[in-house]
Formats: structure tokens, sequence, C-alpha cells
């Protein structure tokens, strides 16, 4: 009996003492953890909408994802940025994809961590910048074309084949949404002040 | 992509591309120290197997039944270690009065796998990979069958490799190791195959 | 083995002869996986320390007073505590380190020294001679990690804690980052480690 209510009264302390040092925890982890997250969202959009200042976001959302739309100081539209994600080689592969104001170009593209892929072969795609940048000004009124296909729009990488080829095949896929999003979104919420 | 092709993939991904033990190095223990002999290495991937759809079973409902709607997410880590701890006890004692026969094959290994961390991987990538309640439950399958083809092809080469000259120094698990190592290399081939 | 008592000796023999990776052959799982770079080995080390340490000095507390029955319910919530908070202030304070670690810090509270320190040592002796006894486990599994690391980074990308050492003419190993290179590098090191416990041994006895 004795023997008993000890056990009880052990548990009982350790979990309460548990409980109370993950709650402080949490309360001390979540917002900085939340924070690093839309800190690392925001710098992907920096990258991939190349403006002096990105003064102003509107968030348009369609089927629970969020397309950014993105305006100057002066209130001028400077695209749009969409978090795509899709299977790589290993693993999925997340991209910041940019679009100009016209849904026509790519105004840059940008991936985004945690990549997965093999290291030395496939993270090339993130490790050697030109890949991102040769996607910078792409016509994508159609899907790109990444060699062997002929006539190619981007370059594969050697030893990374596949995963070039998954970043095309994410973009070309996520477009149609991205277009499709901003069409049916346009207009239905005021451009709001970002902190 | 249909719901069915969407499970064949998780399948094929926690069986053959992503293997628990040759690429996310999970469940080394057993898989160095019950390799010695075939009928062992099967006993314990059966095990292994049993629990982890156990495991992924319960584990999705009270992370996305209970920890979710709750908030209480930051008690991830002690709840599933607790909930793996109490389920392989309640598996252990029901198999004891229930179906005998099977407690005498797989009994001995059952105590092994509340430490083996393959099961609480499989919990944890479960919550990392989003999966949905049937997708859960097919990667538990799939993660204890890649386990079992993993551990039973090990048996295989060292219950050879009993006759061969190994380097003292190696004997063991130097040389368990090393043949992960090539084993590995090999499984290596089957990434690349969802991603088409 | 000498053998010569005092908490000296409760520290030593994590380093070398009960060295939790080399000669116990325990917790193999983190040991593979974040071996990569050094810095993940290390980073992990700093982690299992953290655990181990926070862990010895509950445990050795309050060993008196937990019963029997639930003796190993009582260290696991313990481990799974420390583990959590470690993981939580990984992923605050260093979001892209706990992005790499991934699910492997976690995994810590499976982490055979951790449970295997508690039951086997801990749980029978007074805080100080447990301290360093977690200390020295501690220190001897994070030095196995951060050679890994080394001389799988340095392979596989020519570099060792991030700077390069090889230089640009060096043909990466890509296999070294990789599992098959793990498990390899941990084999050969093993077996290493064997032949020079023999030749350590050999000598002693002369």
């Amino acid at each position: 009996m004795k023997n008993n209510l000890q056990m009880i009264a052990v548990l009982t302390l350790l979990g309460v003492a548990s409980g109370g040092g993950l709650v402080f925890m949490a309360r001390y982890a979540e917002p900085l953890i939340a924070q690093h997250q839309e800190e690392s969202i925001k710098e992907a959009v920096r990258q991939v909408l190349p403006a002096f200042d990105l003064a102003r976001e509107k968030i348009i959302k369609a089927d629970g994802q969020k397309v950014y739309a993105e305006y100057d100081d002066q209130g001028n539209l400077v695209g749009y940025a969409f978090k795509a994600e899709g299977p790589g080689f290993q693993d999925k592969i997340f991209i910041m994809i940019g679009l100009a104001p016209d849904l026509e170009h790519l105004a840059g593209i940008k991936i985004m961590d945690p990549l997965k892929e093999t290291p030395g072969l496939g993270e090339k795609i993130k490790s050697e910048a030109w890949f991102q940048e040769q996607f910078r000004g792409k016509d994508v009124s159609r899907p790109l074309k990444i060699k062997p296909e002929r006539p190619a729009d981007v370059d594969a990488i050697t030893g990374a084949t596949i995963s070039s080829q998954a970043v095309t095949r994410i973009i070309n896929g996520n477009i149609p949404f991205i277009k499709e999003a901003v069409k049916r979104g346009s207009g239905s919420e005021a451009p709001e002040q970002s902190p | 992509m249909g719901e069915i092709q969407k499970l064949v993939l998780v399948f094929i991904g926690a069986a053959l591309v992503n293997n628990f033990v040759l690429t996310y190095f999970l469940g080394i223990c057993p898989f160095i120290g019950v390799s010695r002999r075939l009928g062992d290495a099967l006993g314990m991937g059966l095990a292994v197997t049993f629990v982890m759809t156990l495991t992924a079973t319960v584990t999705w409902a009270i992370y996305y039944l209970i920890l979710i709607p709750l908030h209480l997410e930051f008690l991830e880590y002690v709840a599933f270690i607790l909930v793996i701890a109490s389920l392989v006890q309640i598996v252990e004692m029901f198999l004891r009065r229930s179906v005998p026969g099977l407690y005498r094959a797989l009994g001995i290994y059952l105590p092994l796998i509340t430490t083996n961390c393959a099961i609480l991987g499989l919990a944890l990538f479960m919550v990392l990979k989003n999966y949905t309640f049937p997708q859960a439950i097919v990667f538990g399958i799939g993660g204890g069958l890649g386990f079992t083809l993993a551990i039973l092809i090990m048996a295989g080469i060292r219950e050879e490799l009993e006759y061969a000259d190994v380097p003292e120094a190696l004997r063991g698990a130097g040389i368990t190791l090393i043949i992960a190592g090539l084993l590995a290399l090999a499984f290596m081939g089957f990434s690349g195959i969802i991603g088409g | 083995m000498k053998r010569n008592p005092g908490i000296i000796v409760d520290f030593t023999k994590g380093l070398w002869q009960d060295n939790p990776v080399f000669r116990q052959l325990l917790g193999m799982c983190p040991t593979l996986a974040v071996t990569g770079k050094a810095l993940q080995g290390l980073t992990m080390g700093l982690a299992v320390t953290f655990v181990l340490v926070s862990t010895g000095i509950v445990i050795s507390l309050i060993r008196k007073i937990v019963p029997r029955q639930v003796r190993i319910a009582t260290f696991t919530v313990t481990i799974a505590t420390f583990v959590t908070l470690a993981d939580r202030f990984l992923a605050a304070r260093f979001p892209a380190m706990s992005a790499a670690l991934g699910p492997y810090v976690p995994l810590i509270v499976v982490n055979c020294i951790i449970l295997g320190r508690q039951e086997a040592f801990t749980s029978k002796n007074p805080l100080l001679p447990s301290l360093f006894d977690a200390f020295g486990m501690s220190v001897g599994f994070t030095w196995a990690l951060v050679v890994l690391g080394c001389i799988r980074e340095l392979l596989a990308y020519g570099s060792i804690f991030g700077q390069s050492v090889l230089g640009t003419s060096f043909e990466p190993w890509v296999v070294m980052a990789l599992p098959p290179g793990a498990f390899i590098t941990l084999g050969l090191l093993i077996g290493l480690m064997n032949v020079i416990q023999k030749k350590k041994e050999a000598r002693g006895k002369e």
C-alpha cells in the first residue's frame, strides 16, 4: 500500500515537473520557430522578386495555400511568389517560384531548405548558383523544357539530371495553379501593410 | 495521382528507396545483434513489422486526434515513447495469453523492440511527412518489411561468412558494418524510382 | 586493465576502454546518420551530452525515492523531457542545424547510451560519480562522432568543419557523404580501434 502511494506520488511529481518544463520551453521556443519560418519565406520571396523595396504584401488564399502578391512603395505590383513542393530524387523539393506581374514570365526561383537530395550530386541544384539563375525571365506561357528535351529552355546539371528535371516539373506543374489563384483571388483583399 | 497509387509509392518508398536500416540508419542495434542466424533474423523482422504497423496506427491517432486538437505538440516525444513502451508490453501480454504459438516465435524479440529506434523513428517520420491515416499504416507495413528484408539479407551473408577468413580486428561488428555499407550501395539503385 | 578506484576512472573509462561508440557499439543510429559533416557530429555530441548529464543529475538525485516497478518509466519520461528541451532549443536558436539533423535529435530518446548508463551506473551511484560517468561517456561519444564526421567530410567535400582543406583540384568521394560511406567508415574505424586495443593489452602484459 505504502509502495503504491509512493509510486503514484513519484510519477505525479515527475509528470508535473516534466510538463512544466516542457510548457516553459514551448513558450520560449514556439514564437522563435514561427519567426524563423516566416523569415525564411520572406527572405525567399525577396530573392525571387528582385526589387529595391517590397513595401506591401497581399496574401491570396486558394485551396488553403498562400500566393504572395508583392508591391513596391509606389504601390506598383512587383510580382507573385508561391512556395511549391514536389517529389525530387530522394525526397520532397521545396521551391519558391517568383512570377512577373504579367504571369507569363518567371521572375526567379529559389530552392528552399530542407533540401534532402543526394549530397554532392542532386544537392547541386542548390549549391551551383547558375542553375537557379538561368530560370530568371523565362517565358512560362507554355511548359519549360529541360535538356535533353529539344529545344531546351534550361540546362540540367551533370550528375543531378533527375533533380534538375524534378525542379522543372514542379515549376511547370504549379504555374497554372498560381495563375488561377491570382485570377480568382484578385481584388478580393486590399493590399495589407507588411510589418 | 490516385489514392491507391500514392499508397503504393509510400510502400515502395518505405521498404526499398528509403529503407529504414540502410538509408535512415534506424534499427542498427538489432540489425547487428540479431543477424547471425536466418531464423532469428526472420523472427525479429516479423516482430518489428508487427509492432511498426501497430505503432503507426496508434501514434497517428494520438498525434492527430489528441495532441494537435489540444495544441500539445510539445508533448510529442514523451507521448510517443510512452505509447510505444506500453504498446510493446500489451502486445507481449496479449500474445502470451491468446496466441501462444506466435508468442513462442516472436516473444523473445519483443522486449528488445522498445529501444529499437526504428519504431520511434517511424512515428517521427510519419509526422514529418504529413501522412494521412491509410498512408501511415502502409508506411508502417512497408518500413517493417524493408527492415525484415535488410536483416534477412544480412543474416544470409553472415551465415556464409562463418567459413570466410575475416581479419581478426574486423570480426563481428566491423565486417557487419562494411557489408551493410555494400548493401546500402546496392539499395541506392532503388532511389529515383518514385521521383519519375 | 588497471583498476584504480575513484571518480577519475568514472570519467576516463568512457573516453577509451568503454567508449560507447567504438567499444560498446551503442548509439549507432546518430553515429551513422549525422556524421556526413563534422559540425553536425559535434552538435549531436553536445545534444547527447546535455541529455545524458541532465538526466544523470535528476536520476541520481531521485534514485532513492523511485520504486523499483516504475524505474524504467521514470527514466524514460525524464530522458524524453530533456530531449524535447534540447530539440526545441536547437530549433529556436539554430534552425538550419535543426533542419539538417531532422528526427535524429528526438531519436536521442531511444539512444541506448542514455538509458544504458542510467540502468548500469546512475541508479546505483551518488551524484558526483554519476556526473563524472555521464561526462566521460558524453565526451567519448562526442569525439567518436567528430572523428567520423571529419573523415567523411574531408573525403566527401574536401573540407573539415566547412573549411576547405584539400583545395579545388580534389575530386570529392561522393559516396562518403552517402549511407554506404557511413557504414564502411565506421566498420573500418571499429577494426582500427580493435587493433589499437590489442596492441595496448599486449604491451600491458609484458
